[in-house]
């Protein structure tokens, strides 16, 4: 990090201890819940509801090692089946929207207005509402019990969200740059390869991110289109923890619910350097 | 193209259309060209996407909001029965509706600005950022588990965290969770605790201003606050307009916080029933999906005119790069 | 132009996985999707355990039946109805369906399930099943639905607390006016820092129990079955004890979601009485608190009157209209309800088992730990004290049972009068019930 370039002037560190202190302070509030619930995640199960103080007595490791084989299959197997449907999708929906993206901000063709209309259109109707009419349709697919109804929209670009948040983005590329390698005899697909994928790192990671963390915890469609003990995944799994019409494990619950949170935290940690990362040192738009 | 230039650029520039749709007259090609050609080949697995697995549920659940359809029997058509009953005869439908504007007109201001204000912060080049900027992004890790239940729970019931807390200085509190008066405020809350996807575009919107318009604006001397206001906003505005647009949707549709805080019921006295979770409510608990349907497509306009509202304004507001 | 060369190779690796995702996805077909076209799926709800059990069972009964396989479907009971649900109007239900009470209603009066009768009693055998069970599974005389376990309606008490405070514990036969003396006797001799009772008066079941002490019910014919004036006494009562702190006030009484257990006021020690369904005795009340907890019969209207509990399934099993599998399907239910191996596998895990068959498995056997005797001892009990029980709920029960929640509420925390309550909640109901 280049943060001492300058020879710092008092007003400058106090700043800098100052975005510190906020930061921090921040944290806490941000942080409290968690630590509550992590901490809780060691307690036994009539001390969890009762007691104020976050911090656990001891780490006993029990309702770990309970709750990750509380079910058959164990939660080996529902992480594998997360991380598989996570991924897939993720490579999906950066292939599909960067492409409908790009036509959406940069080309030119008739109905764009309409088509574009139709894209936001699509993600404005609750998910509820459409439930049922796609499971009839992927039921006569033949598609149930199997991940393609998780996977597959994502590489035919349904998700309007991640089109209309790459238009903005590339939007705020200089088209002068495409002019440049137009006239350098480049075109369409070239300037789309060369240009704009390049200069769109932060929201292709961004897209990433988001795409993996949103799938992993996508639990309604899970539910509903894999029905079987083996193909269950960790947050259809999860909710078993809490059941009205008996045992409560709420130990269990919380130990699950702290390492649901590791692969999609490392994944934001290690990818949001990407993003920071990003554009600033590249230097292109010197 | 100097920078100083650049600078002032957004600010003096004249605002202009901004549709999607920005093609000059001058270069139109005539129909059915290579123009339109190349473009249909990238919009090539939309279009699929769009036949295959949109357009047929979309229209399906059209034709479904002119029907009563219970899931077990075949629907019944009943023209436009159920639109009329949602206004004429359905007091629960209509404090959906009021419950949803409140959060609305409540959460995408305060998340955003919140967003905002935090991302420009976490872009300093200060140690230590990674891992606020990680930390600040876990509550929206946990999105709609279960386990959100548990937290707000041990953090706004009667007992919980803020009532401790109040008790100290020796003011009782309530059950700030289950008050028909506080409970959706609580929900608000939840939201903007989540901000960090928001966030995150913010900080992937500031990465994309070039380093150089910063230098140069401190070298006319700049403050910060100047540099944010003639620099950063501007140049952000794509993206802020981005922010603004989905996250309207996306509280219109809001389903998760209440359903797993009041555990799907819209309680204390219908003061969280969102209008997705009265949707939900009638389609899957209730049985009546054609009035589910109804309800979803009404939504959909509503929604579409605030977009188009939104579309509308950022005529005078956004600023683009492209053109 | 300098491009990171890290970037192009993961713009690269990319675009590989893209078109290598579709592939591998095809290939990642569940083996169990194409078994289960020739197998007969059952589909059940609860916790893990209860899951695990069930889908336990369904693993013996393919090992001894070589020419059937069961195909077990968990689900968590929250979403197992949305996805019932879902896959009813996808037309992809599974063939023996685990439902409960007021689903058999809704889904049998719609033709989703299909009539048993004629598997009984050649396939299905229903004569060790209680009567008074198999009734609440039938629809007009036809039976949908072959009760798995019992589950009684109880007024739990917190012995640790009454203890303390020198009260005496409460009788089997006992009125809501003790009931109510009681529970005002806490909140005095606690010096205010507990509450008396929970407060159920948005719960039907608990309204049920008054209803019925009273010669009245829920419902009868697809309809209300009680006069405006006792729902009125209901809320009365409910009121009055509110004001004095002989229940809980409205907000703790609307943080304390039913079926949540940890949040409700017994095992928050806020409250020392409430209702407890006997199986969840042990899992959601026992097992969460340090004090002791016992539960007996529910108050009655008047010392020698009736008592209004009775003993109800606490779930059914049911053939799907559209099986392809039925003769099958209806075989496994009845080794499933009747069975030995069945009765040893799921124990009192759902309540004692509905069939007199099950039962006495469990009796013979000398391995009763405390708290299974303790739910025996008050099934015997409340066997022994119940009076006829209801019908079949009618299809809209779900839908009256959220309006009397709401009403509930509404009155608790004083939006509206009770006068106005009732009247609202009458009307409301009536037009749910009717399917307007």
């Amino acid at each position: 990090m280049t943060t001492l370039q300058h020879t710092p002037t008092d007003r400058r560190r106090a700043r800098r201890w100052l975005t510190h202190l906020a930061l921090i302070a921040g944290t806490l509030v941000m942080v409290y819940p968690l630590l509550w619930m992590a901490g809780g995640s060691f307690k036994d199960e009539k001390d969890i509801f009762s007691q104020l103080n976050p911090f656990p007595s001891s780490l006993d490791p029990r309702n770990y090692i309970a709750g990750w084989t509380a079910t058959d299959p164990t939660f080996t197997r529902f992480y594998i089946n997360s991380l598989l449907i996570a991924v897939l999708a993720v490579a999906g929906n950066v292939i599909a929207c960067t492409l409908t993206a790009y036509a959406f901000a940069r080309l030119e063709f008739r109905g764009k207005k309409v088509f574009f209309g139709i894209m936001l259109g699509s993600i404005m109707l609750p998910a509820h509402a459409l439930l049922i009419p796609q499971y009839v349709l992927f039921f006569n697919l033949g598609w149930v019990n199997t991940y393609l109804p998780l996977v597959v929209p994502n590489f035919l670009a349904t998700d309007a969200f991640f089109i209309f948040l790459m238009v903005q983005f590339i939007r705020t590329i200089p088209r002068t740059l495409d002019e440049a390698a137009m006239i350098d005899g480049c075109g369409k697909v070239r300037i789309f390869s060369r240009i704009i994928l390049p200069l769109t790192g932060p929201v292709l990671i961004t897209t990433m991110i988001f795409t993996f963390i949103w799938t992993y915890n996508d639990f309604f469609a899970q539910l509903i289109y894999l029905s079987y003990p083996s193909s269950e995944t960790v947050p259809v799994a999860l909710r078993r923890f809490v059941d009205a019409t008996g045992d409560s494990s709420y130990g269990q619950l919380l130990a699950m619910s702290v390492l649901s949170l590791v692969p999609t935290f490392i994944v934001f940690l290690l990818a949001q350097r990407r993003i920071v990362e990003g554009i600033a040192t590249t230097g292109l738009k010197g | 193209m100097s920078t100083s230039t650049e600078i002032s650029a957004p600010a003096g520039r004249e605002p202009t259309a901004d549709g999607p749709d920005r093609s000059t007259p001058a270069t139109r090609p005539k129909p059915g060209s290579r123009r339109d050609r190349v473009a249909y080949l990238f919009l090539a697995p939309w279009f699929v996407g769009l036949l295959l697995l949109t357009a047929g549920p979309l229209l399906g659940s059209l034709y479904l909001s002119f029907t009563k359809f219970n899931l077990l029997q075949p629907p019944a058509w009943t023209g436009f029965g159920n639109y009329l009953k949602m206004f004429t005869d359905d007091p629960r439908y209509l404090q959906s509706l009021k419950v949803t504007f409140i959060y609305v007109v409540l959460t995408v201001p305060l998340q955003l600005g919140f967003a905002l204000a935090v991302a420009v912060m976490l872009n300093r080049p200060l140690r230590g950022m990674a891992w606020y900027r990680s930390i600040y992004y876990i509550p929206s890790l946990l999105g709609g588990s279960v386990a959100i239940a548990v937290i707000w729970g041990q953090l706004f019931d009667d007992d919980g965290v803020l009532n401790s807390f109040l008790a100290f200085f020796g003011v009782a509190g309530r059950s700030w969770i289950s008050s028909p008066d506080t409970a959706l405020y609580t929900l608000v809350l939840l939201n903007i605790w989540q901000f960090g996807s928001p966030m995150v575009i913010f900080l992937a919107g500031l990465k994309q201003i070039p380093q150089e318009l910063y230098d140069a604006a401190s070298v006319d001397g700049a403050s910060s606050w100047r540099r944010f206001r003639s620099v950063t906003v501007p140049l952000l505005t794509p993206i802020i307009f981005f922010n603004v647009v989905l996250q309207i949707i996306q509280a219109f549709q809001a389903f998760t916080p209440a359903y797993v805080v009041s555990g799907g019921s819209g309680g204390p006295s219908d003061s969280t029933l969102f209008y997705t979770l009265y949707l939900y409510q009638q389609g899957f608990t209730n049985l009546n999906m054609g009035y589910a349907s109804a309800m979803a497509w009404v939504l959909l306009l509503i929604i579409a005119t605030f977009t188009l509202i939104n579309f509308g304004l950022a005529r005078r507001w956004v600023y683009y790069e492209d053109r | 132009m300098t491009t990171p060369i890290g970037r192009r190779h993961f713009l690269q690796a990319g675009l590989t996985a893209g078109i290598l995702a579709p592939l591998l996805s095809a290939c990642n077909l569940d083996p169990a999707a194409k078994e289960a076209k020739e197998s007969v799926r059952f589909s059940s709800y609860g916790d893990p355990t209860k899951l695990g059990l069930r889908g336990k069972l369904a693993g013996l009964y393919t090992s001894s039946h070589p020419d059937v396989k069961i195909v077990f479907e968990g689900t968590a009971t929250a979403e197992y109805w949305d996805k019932l649900a879902t896959q009813m109007a996808g037309g992809n239900a599974p063939d023996v369906i685990n439902i409960d009470a007021p689903r058999i209603g809704q889904y049998g009066a719609a033709g989703a399930l299909q009539t048993l009768q004629k598997y009984i009693p050649d396939t299905i055998d229903t004569k060790p099943i209680d009567h008074n069970l198999l009734v609440q599974g039938q629809l007009k005389g036809e039976q949908f639905g072959i009760p798995v376990a019992m589950s009684t309606y109880s007024m739990g008490y917190d012995v640790t607390v009454l203890d303390q405070l020198g009260l005496e514990h409460p009788k089997e036969a006992w009125t809501w006016t003790e009931f109510a003396a009681l529970a005002n006797e806490i909140r005095q001799k606690s010096g205010k820092k507990i509450y008396g009772a929970e407060d159920p008066s948005g719960d039907t079941a608990s309204l049920q129990i008054f209803l019925r002490g009273k010669g009245e019910d829920l419902y009868k014919d697809g309809t209300l079955a009680f006069a405006d004036s006792s729902l009125t006494e209901w809320f009365e009562y409910w009121a009055a004890l509110r004001a004095t702190g002989g229940t809980i006030p409205a907000d703790i009484a609307a943080q304390a979601k039913y079926g949540d257990w940890p949040t409700g006021p017994l095992v928050k020690k806020q409250a020392a009485l409430a209702h407890i369904q006997t199986p969840n005795l042990k899992g959601g009340f026992q097992d969460l608190t340090e004090h002791t907890i016992d539960i007996t019969l529910p108050p009655r209207n008047t010392k020698d009157g009736k008592c209004g509990t009775f003993p109800a399934p606490s779930s059914f099993l049911s053939l799907n209209a559209r099986s392809k599998r039925a003769d099958d399907g209806a075989a496994f239910m009845n080794w499933f309800a009747n069975g030995e191996e069945a009765a040893k596998t799921l124990r009192l895990i759902s309540g004692p088992p509905a069939s007199a068959a099950g039962r006495d498995v469990l009796l013979k056997g000398s391995d009763l730990s405390a708290s299974e005797k303790q739910v025996l001892a008050y099934t015997d009990l409340a066997l022994k004290n119940s009076s006829a029980p209801p019908q079949a709920s009618p299809a809209a029960s779900t839908a009256v049972a959220d309006l009397l929640l709401k009403t509930s509420q509404d009155v608790a925390f004083k939006k509206i009068s009770i006068k106005q309550g009732v009247q609202k909640f009458v009307a409301d109901a009536r037009k749910t019930l009717d399917g307007k």
